[in-house]
């Protein structure tokens, strides 16, 4: 079963879309492998207290995607090949990426000043806070 | 379908609900909310029947009556339990006066709060009669469950474990009407507002509409009662100029 | 018993308690009335002689109270007792709002009645019996002047006392 243990829902975001990301970021971890299971509608709108439209908006936006299938009685399960694992990378990365680069547009940086700045940190990553 | 036309109720010269209109469709877990006196607790107590009003509320078509008032079930911050009689007694109790009663449910949620069976509410604390209430009006076997601010005195984590329950519990039949003052604790789990002020509806709007709009449930309530946002600053400022004046 | 006696009171009070403290309201009344009836009868005995020089004779021209006007005057004991059971429906009502307000529930059970009965049941049963009580102690203690009064000093009409009481002229 999927655990979404690690998602902590956050103000702001719509959290369907939290929802779809942290599928996402899962199958490109490799926590979610093919044909692992979702909690059901219920369970999950309950574990993360939310409306189940809400749970019911995700899970059709990864089914959209070809991320999730759903069988008959309501359960569904995750398709995971690797085609989807880049897609998903590509994407999570580009998100982060285009978030960056607002921001940093956003304090006044250059495309030289950003190139250069992302340059240094590459090398010396500060250790991520857990 | 839980139908409310054209509701007026007043007490002597004071207006407390003003031709509300509103319709609860089943399954819909809807927020009612309102400044203290906004005519929340009055709407819920015209829709069971606890007071007289004017204009109409059916249920599917039909007026309430005793026919139909068990599919309508009360959670108050008042408490409508019998403080003398055990959980098992008011088990009993529900069991013989509402037909669709959900015995294992009531002892599923009895359990899963820890709440005495043997015990009367009385010598409960109030997160425990809270709870106890709220077990109440989710096991009648209602199809329209209305909570009045159920959760006044309750710490928060007494009010997560609530919520989630709650969605865990319910079935796609049931629905909730919740009033609160705490807005941003259930704006993840409400899937339509409605604003009540003055005893006039001053909103009604469904969260995914709100999600597209951008806007946080916040903001949506600020605007609808035109909440002046500058009247801290502007306060402020007369503050600080008497201040000058000295 | 216990569970039926439950029924007839507002939920959460032991009905068994109810009743017999209703009960023993109304044997108290009882029992208080008899011992009034008693000490009337027999002063009214007494009062049918004087004492002239040391001896005891009638009255001359000393009449027999009517059963009925004696019976009569443990009413006020009856009265009380009925005026208890009208406290405790006062008590029944109020205590759906108290500690919670348990009045919402009862007024939107589908049980028209469940209230009505709940409240009304012992105190209006203790007032009725309060009220055959007194008729069956006024009975009682008619027949039993009947049956010790000395027969000269049993004035007729008595039936039309015992109407008057009841019906108050």
């Amino acid at each position: 079963m999927i655990s979404f243990d690690g998602l902590r829902l956050e103000e702001g975001r719509p959290i369907y879309l939290q929802i779809v990301l942290h599928i996402k970021r899962g199958i490109v971890s490799g926590a979610i492998a093919d044909g692992d299971e979702l909690p059901s509608r219920r369970i999950l709108s309950a574990l993360l207290g939310v409306n189940p439209n809400t749970v019911q908006k995700a899970c059709r936006a990864l089914e959209e995607e070809g991320l999730i299938t759903s069988h008959a009685g309501a359960r569904s399960f995750a398709v995971v090949t690797p085609e989807t694992i880049a897609a998903c990378r590509a994407e999570l990365v580009r998100g982060g990426a285009e978030s960056w680069a607002r921001s940093a547009r956003g304090l006044g940086l250059g495309l030289d000043e950003a190139l250069e700045l992302i340059r240094e940190v590459w090398d010396n990553p500060k250790e991520e806070e857990q | 379908m839980l139908e409310i036309k054209d509701v007026t109720k007043r007490f002597g010269s004071k207006t407390a609900l003003n031709s509300v209109s509103l319709s609860l469709p089943r399954g819909e877990l809807v927020g009612l909310f309102g400044e203290n006196g906004a005519g929340k607790t009055t709407l819920m107590k015209c829709i069971l029947g606890l007071m007289g009003h004017s204009g109409q509320i059916t249920l599917d078509g039909e007026r309430i009556t005793r026919k139909n008032i068990a599919r309508l079930s009360f959670a108050t911050c008042e408490h409508s339990f019998f403080p003398d009689l055990s959980g098992a007694g008011h088990a009993d109790f529900y069991a013989a006066h509402f037909p669709a009663f959900r015995r294992r449910r009531f002892e599923v949620l009895m359990d899963f709060f820890s709440l005495p069976l043997n015990r009367a509410p009385r010598s409960f604390s109030t997160g425990q009669k809270n709870q106890f209430e709220v077990v109440l009006a989710l096991s009648q076997g209602a199809d329209y469950i209305l909570m009045d601010e159920p959760f006044s005195g309750s710490d928060v984590f007494n009010r997560e474990d609530f919520y989630k329950v709650l969605l865990g519990i319910l079935d796609n039949g049931e629905t909730v009407l919740l009033s609160t003052h705490m807005l941003e604790e259930v704006d993840s789990f409400i899937s339509r507002a409605v604003l009540l002020h003055s005893g006039r509806i001053t909103g009604d709007i469904s969260m995914s509409e709100l999600e597209e709009s951008g806007e946080s449930l916040m903001d949506y309530v600020k605007r609808a009662w035109n909440y002046r946002s500058d009247r801290i600053r502007r306060a402020i400022d007369e503050l600080s100029g008497e201040a000058g004046d000295r | 018993m216990r569970s039926d006696a439950g029924r007839l009171v507002p939920a959460g009070l032991d009905g068994r308690r109810e009743l017999i403290q209703a009960a023993a309201v109304l044997l108290t009344a009882l029992f208080a009335a008899a011992m009034c009836c008693l000490i009337v009868y027999t002063n009214a005995r007494s009062d049918m002689y004087v004492y002239r020089n040391g001896v005891r004779m009638l009255r001359p021209g000393a009449e027999f109270p009517y059963c009925a006007d004696m019976a009569a005057r443990s009413a006020p004991f009856f009265a009380a007792a009925a005026l208890f059971m009208l406290y405790k429906l006062a008590r029944y009502v109020s205590y759906h709002y108290q500690g919670s307000r348990s009045i919402y529930t009862m007024r939107r059970l589908p049980q028209r009645l469940e209230l009505a009965r709940r409240c009304l049941s012992l105190p209006l049963a203790g007032c009725l019996t309060s009220l055959l009580l007194f008729l069956a102690l006024t009975a009682l203690f008619c027949a039993v002047y009947l049956a010790v009064t000395p027969e000269e000093w049993i004035r007729p009409g008595q039936w039309e006392a015992v109407r008057r009481m009841i019906l108050g002229r």
